[in-house]
C-alpha cells in the first residue's frame, strides 16, 4: 500500500544514478592511462591491473594507507580509553546523591502509569 | 540506604574532562583570543577589540562583502539541496520495493555513496564531469550541451548540487523508509475501507507519520550543506572566480591563504553562532513537535 506508480521504473532510474559515477571510477582504475586519456570506452578494452599493483606495491602510495590505520587506531584507543570510564563515573555519583535524598530508586521503581481509555 | 555517598567517582571523568578542555575548549578559547587581535607575522599580535566582527557585518568593507556573499551563496545552497533532496528522498522511499531480496539490494545500493569518503566523492565527480575522461561531461558535449564546471558558473554549480544530491539523498531515503515500515498495516486497512485516494493516504496518513524523521533528516542536511567544504573545494576549488566559495572555503582562503588570524578567526565564530542558533531552532521545533503529538495521542 505505500507504494506509488510507476515506482519500479523511478527506483530503478536512482539507483543506476547513484551506481554510475561509482562504475566510472571501478571502469577506469582497471584502464591503463593510455586509453583513459586517448579514446573514450565504457569498458576497460585491455583491462589491467597494474593500477592496483601499484598503490600496493609503491611506497609513496601505500604509505597513505598505514597512516590512515594509525590514526583510526590510536584515535580509538585514546577516545575509549577516555571515554569508557566517564559515563559509569558520573552515574555512580549520581546515583549515590539519588540514595541520599532516597528519591531516584523510587521514582523508577514506580509502575507504568496506565493511559485513560478513551471508550 | 547506608550505601555512602562517594563523590570519588568523578575522578572516573577526570581523563574525558582533560582530554575535551585540551582538544575543544582550548583551542576554541584561543580562537576567541585571536578574533580580537590584529597580527603582521612574526608572532606579534595588536589588540583590535571588535573591530573585525564590526568589519565582518559592515557589507562595504572587504571582508564584510566576502563574508556576506559566502554566506547567501551557502544559504542558497542549502535551500536548493533541501528543495531536491527531501522530496526527492520521499519518492525513493515510498517507490522502495515492500519485501522480497529486492529490499536488501535496494537499501545496500543506497547506501554505497553514505560509505564513501568525502575526498573520494569529490574526486568521482571531478572526473565524472569531465568533458575529456568523464562519462558525464563527454557525453553532455556531445550532445550538444557545452558543459564545462571549470570555466561555466552555472556548471559549476549544477556539478555540486548534483554531487550533493548524490551523495546524501539516500539518507533522506532511507530514513523517510525507516519513518514509513514504522505505519502499522491497520492504518493502511482503514484508509482503504474509507475508500481514501492514493494521494489522501500519503497526506493524512504517510506525511504525518514521517513528520519526526522528515525534520530530523532536514536538520542534518541543513547543518551538512551549511558547512560543507570537501566536496566543492575537491571539484572546483569555489570558483570559477568565487561563484561557488562557501563560508567554510572562504574562511580557509582567509585563515591559511592570506594568514590573516584575526579576520579569520571572527568569521569562524559568527560562522559557528550562526550553526548553534540553527540548531536551536530546530531543537525547539522538534521538541515541540513530540509534545504537540503526545497531547494529541492524550485527547483521542
Amino acid at each position: 500500500m505505500h507504494s506509488i506508480p510507476g515506482r519500479r521504473l523511478i527506483l530503478a532510474l536512482f539507483l543506476i544514478f547513484l551506481l554510475l559515477p561509482i562504475y566510472w571510477l571501478v571502469n577506469m582504475s582497471f584502464k591503463t592511462n593510455d586509453e583513459i586519456v586517448s579514446t573514450m570506452t565504457l569498458w576497460p578494452h585491455a583491462p589491467t591491473i597494474a593500477n592496483y599493483m601499484r598503490i600496493l606495491t609503491d611506497e609513496s602510495w601505500y604509505s597513505g594507507y598505514i597512516n590512515s590505520l594509525k590514526y583510526v587506531v590510536i584515535n580509538t584507543v585514546i577516545s575509549i580509553s577516555v571515554a569508557l570510564p566517564a559515563p559509569s563515573g558520573s552515574t555512580a555519583a549520581r546515583r549515590t546523591d539519588a540514595c541520599r535524598r532516597g528519591s531516584g530508586s523510587a521514582r523508577t521503581r514506580r509502575p507504568p502509569a496506565r493511559r485513560p481509555k478513551s471508550r | 540506604m547506608d550505601k555512602t555517598v562517594n563523590q570519588k567517582a568523578w575522578f572516573l571523568v577526570l581523563p574525558v574532562f582533560l582530554v575535551v578542555a585540551f582538544s575543544a575548549v582550548l583551542p576554541l578559547m584561543t580562537v576567541v583570543n585571536y578574533s580580537m587581535q590584529d597580527t603582521f607575522g612574526n608572532n606579534q599580535f595588536f589588540w583590535n577589540g571588535v573591530g573585525w566582527f564590526k568589519e565582518l557585518l559592515d557589507p562595504s568593507t572587504d571582508l564584510g562583502g566576502r563574508f556576506l556573499a559566502s554566506l547567501w551563496r551557502n544559504l542558497f545552497f542549502s535551500a536548493v539541496i533541501l528543495a531536491i533532496e527531501v522530496p526527492l528522498g520521499i519518492v525513493v522511499a515510498l517507490s522502495m520495493p515492500r519485501q522480497g531480496w529486492s529490499v536488501a539490494a535496494c537499501l545496500v545500493i543506497l547506501a554505497l555513496p553514505l560509505l564513501i569518503p568525502w575526498n573520494v566523492v569529490g574526486t568521482i565527480w571531478q572526473i565524472f564531469g569531465r568533458p575529456d575522461i568523464g562519462l558525464l561531461g563527454y557525453v553532455l558535449n556531445n550532445i550538444g550541451i557545452n558543459y564545462n564546471y571549470v570555466s561555466n558558473e552555472f556548471d559549476a554549480w549544477a556539478t555540486v548540487i548534483v554531487m550533493d544530491v548524490w551523495h546524501w539523498t539516500s539518507l533522506v531515503a532511507l530514513l523517510c523508509y525507516a519513518g514509513l515500515k514504522s505505519i502499522p498495516d491497520a492504518y493502511y486497512q482503514a484508509a482503504q475501507i474509507d475508500g481514501a485516494s492514493r494521494w489522501a493516504v500519503f497526506t493524512a496518513i504517510q506525511l504525518p507519520k514521517m513528520n519526526r524523521v522528515l525534520l530530523i533528516a532536514v536538520l542534518l542536511r541543513f547543518m551538512d550543506s551549511f558547512m560543507i567544504y570537501t566536496e566543492p573545494f575537491v571539484v572546483t576549488g569555489g570558483g570559477p572566480g568565487n561563484s561557488t566559495t562557501f563560508i567554510s572555503i572562504e574562511l580557509v582562503k582567509i585563515a591559511l591563504g592570506q594568514f590573516d588570524l584575526g579576520k579569520a578567526a571572527a568569521l569562524s565564530l559568527v560562522y559557528n553562532i550562526i550553526i548553534i542558533i540553527v540548531c536551536w531552532v530546530f531543537y525547539t521545533v522538534m521538541t515541540n513537535a513530540g509534545v504537540e503529538r503526545r497531547d494529541n495521542k492524550g485527547v483521542a
